[in-house]
């Protein structure tokens, strides 16, 4: 009976123990984003409508065909070609690796004028747009991880309530020997 | 008396049990997802293209506005928006609502274009998920679809997908140079820091351009 009795308190000590953890991992630990049950699956889509709905006629004054000293480099991660992070094209002429921004122009950002009332025409921007923005995209607005995980509470709380069962058998086989 | 002990914790374990299902299943933020999903009825199969040879790289096409993205593996299917720069020259970053919009940054290559084009959506609104919450479960070899407003179809093959700190963000990487047309999608990862009220990473999808794609008119 006393071994029981023992081996009941060092359980509830321990059950508590695992209980404090546990509750301190779920409200000091970080939020993490979670996914699966919130997120929009395969039955989300666009809202506007697509491209094969529109009209809109194609930029024909582009070519996209290979140009003289073009050189296409072939997939990432083959034989033939560059990582994604070393493909960096060497122009004609120069075989250094450049600096990741020289060719890009730091002159401000040309703004189009077009008659009013008419929306301007689109058009990609050209190589001396080109800008390499400052920073990382903040795209998160935290929904994912407000809630934070719940599994800490619940080891926790379970471990709480086993403590307390282990506790209550302890004390009463205490009186019991009595 | 052991049994009773055993079944007074028993009780509690299945008291917890219960309660954190009550929890999960009857939270207050899982009440935005059915409006969030009502939003978006498919306007076109979310499916790969078949025959579109993931090892090569396509000539670049000609330039069109990119107006959605599809990422079939993951059922990604957002509308595109312009991104360009803020005051303090960051990239601009799409809206909350509608949270399953996109962006493509003005200032780079089109997708589809010689070069790296970027694609930008949020991983989450405040209040639930959005355009690319799933993307760091993109593989490679999986479909990324561009479509643009002349009726064709970029069709990207991902290369590797890369999680890294926002503090180190490689800008080289995304948005510099490239000899081919690739693309890149970036959404915010990790941690989430309330104080900052920001996520402490990025992950960022890069792939290259397999094929174009014409419908039949």
């Amino acid at each position: 009976m006393a071994r029981a009795r023992r081996l009941a308190a060092a359980g509830a000590a321990t059950a508590f123990a695992v209980a404090g953890v546990s509750l301190a991992v779920g409200l000091a630990g970080p939020a993490w984003a979670g996914t699966d049950p919130q997120v929009p699956g395969t039955d989300s889509a666009c809202l506007v409508h697509l491209p094969l709905l529109c009209d809109e006629p194609s930029d024909d004054s582009w070519s996209g065909d290979a140009e003289p000293g073009d050189s296409w480099s072939g997939v990432p991660g083959h034989s033939e070609a560059p990582e994604p992070d070393d493909s960096w094209s060497n122009p004609p002429g120069h075989p250094e690796v450049p600096e990741p921004n020289e060719s890009w122009s730091n002159a401000p950002v040309p703004t189009d004028s077009w008659p009013a009332g008419e929306q301007p025409p689109w058009r990609p921007a050209g190589e001396d747009e080109h800008r390499v923005p400052k920073g990382h995209p903040e795209t998160g607005g935290g929904g994912l991880a407000a809630g934070g995980p719940v599994w800490p509470f619940a080891v926790g709380g379970a471990a709480l309530l086993t403590g307390a069962g282990l506790t209550g058998f302890a004390v009463r086989r205490r009186k019991d020997a009595g | 008396m052991l049994g009773g002990a055993v079944a007074v914790s028993m009780a509690g374990v299945l008291l917890i049990v219960l309660g954190v299902g009550g929890a999960l299943g009857g939270g207050g933020d899982t009440a935005t997802v059915p409006a969030a999903r009502q939003s978006s009825a498919p306007a076109a199969p979310l499916k790969e293209l078949a025959g579109i040879p993931a090892s090569k790289v396509a000539k670049p096409m000609r330039a069109a506005r990119p107006t959605a993205v599809y990422i079939p593996s993951i059922g990604v299917a957002a509308p595109l928006m312009e991104l360009g720069l803020d005051a303090k020259g960051a990239i601009q970053n799409p809206p909350f609502d509608p949270p399953n919009l996109a962006g493509w940054y003005r200032y780079g290559p089109v997708p589809g274009q010689r070069g790296a084009a970027v694609i930008t959506g949020h991983l989450d609104t405040r209040t639930g998920p959005a355009a690319f919450a799933r993307l760091k479960e993109v593989k490679r070899g999986a479909q990324v679809q561009v479509l643009r407003a002349d009726r064709s179809v970029a069709v990207f093959v991902v290369d590797k997908v890369e999680h890294t700190p926002k503090r180190s963000f490689p800008a080289r990487k995304v948005y510099g140079k490239l000899g081919y047309p690739g693309l890149r999608l970036v959404t915010c990862g990790g941690a989430f820091d309330r104080q900052a009220h920001s996520y402490e990473d990025n992950t960022i999808v890069y792939a290259h351009l397999a094929a174009p794609y014409y419908p039949e008119r």
